[in-house]
């Protein structure tokens, strides 16, 4: 089964945001905090970009996009 | 109201988040100085964050010449390099060569970014990426001076130091010159920048739009943050070392550096190395004070 791209890029921003959270959580040592965040930060703003990208801005553009299926990027 | 323990990584995190909102608006201020210098009016000093947060609304194109996933992997490395180089260097008082290793990496996925593109413009960009790499001998020099001075190059003993024998600046002001030029080569629209020359579009970035141009924003903005910070702190850590007056110091130092890139301008590539060299080894004389 294929998975939509909108789909992945939703599953992919909770899995890079996850670490984050659970580290602020369960107050992780140091060396692990800095690790997740170097490793986590740019993934997850880069996948929560691509999320809010894909929302529609305007009702307009909701209309227009169920015109027209919606191809990606 | 209950404020994070230092060392956790909520506390990090809304470090990372404030120094990334401090260093869009001083790169802001540093386009409006420019603008105001050349009789424009200029955007609003916001106008840096706001272009960043637009880049992760807007649609992501990925030309066909692209060779993915290095398109997108080598931006997400970029940006964290400089979250490791921010969180090693301001927030943890590190050692100050992991922030000199991520500085090298940083030029590495210049030279990465450039070519995962597949465009002429970039591929240019990405030439005088290691071009310019070979102008970065103020970061070897310098380093290596305060090494000398102070016996150490942890940031956090380098303060001491300097809080115990007075700024390094009058000790090694020849390195903190060459340390300054190096500063302003990473300034947008500065006479050395000739990765984002405009006779190459906008060099090594010409390509990148949408999502991964925002995520490269963001970790320009850190890169600057971090490196005028790690300027002011080894050089001047004797006097400014409280957070206010830190950032007190890095807006006039902004405004010094806006009044370079607006009235100055840019250079050609092989000059723009020949010029840092000097620096670099007028830097040297400070051998003579150790």
């Amino acid at each position: 089964m294929k998975i939509q791209k909108q789909t992945k890029n939703r599953i992919l921003a909770v899995l890079t945001t996850l670490p984050i959270l659970i580290g602020i959580i369960l107050n992780t040592p140091l060396v692990i905090s800095v690790a997740i965040l170097t490793f986590f930060v740019p993934p997850s703003t880069y996948y929560l970009g691509l999320v809010l990208m894909a929302l529609p801005k305007s009702k307009k553009e909701e209309d227009e996009r169920e015109k027209i299926t919606f191809t990606g990027y | 109201m209950i404020y994070p323990a230092a060392g956790s990584m909520l506390y990090m995190l809304l470090e990372l988040i404030t120094a990334f909102l401090f260093g869009g608006l001083l790169l802001g201020l540093h386009r409006k100085i420019i603008a105001r210098i050349q009789g424009r009016p200029g955007p609003p000093i916001v106008q840096h964050l706001i272009h960043t947060f637009k880049f992760y609304i807007k649609e992501l194109t990925i030309p066909e010449t692209s060779s993915m996933p290095l398109y997108v992997a080598i931006v997400l490395a970029l940006s964290a390099v400089w979250v490791l180089a921010f969180l090693v260097g301001p927030v943890l008082l590190g050692p100050f060569s992991i922030i000199i290793m991520c500085y090298a990496v940083h030029k590495v996925s210049e030279h990465g970014i450039g070519l995962a593109s597949g465009s002429p413009y970039t591929k240019m960009g990405s030439t005088r990426a290691v071009l310019s790499a070979t102008a970065e001998m103020p970061l070897i020099v310098a380093p290596a001076l305060v090494f000398f001075k102070t016996h150490t190059l942890v940031l956090s003993d380098i303060i001491n130091y300097q809080i115990l024998h007075g700024s390094l600046f009058m000790d090694l002001p020849l390195a903190a010159i060459a340390t300054f030029i190096l500063l302003l080569s990473k300034t947008p629209f500065n006479p050395f920048g000739i990765v984002w020359g405009k006779d190459i579009v906008s060099g090594y970035k010409t390509e990148h739009f949408g999502v991964i141009r925002g995520v490269m924003m963001f970790g320009e903005i850190l890169g600057f943050f971090v490196l005028l910070w790690c300027f002011l702190t080894i050089f001047f850590g004797g006097i400014f070392n409280t957070p206010l007056t830190i950032m007190l110091t890095m807006i006039g130092v902004t405004i010094i550096l806006g009044f370079i890139c607006a009235l100055t301008p840019m250079i050609a590539p092989y000059h723009s190395v020949m010029i840092q060299w000097i620096f670099a080894l007028l830097a040297l004389i400070n051998v003579l004070f150790i």
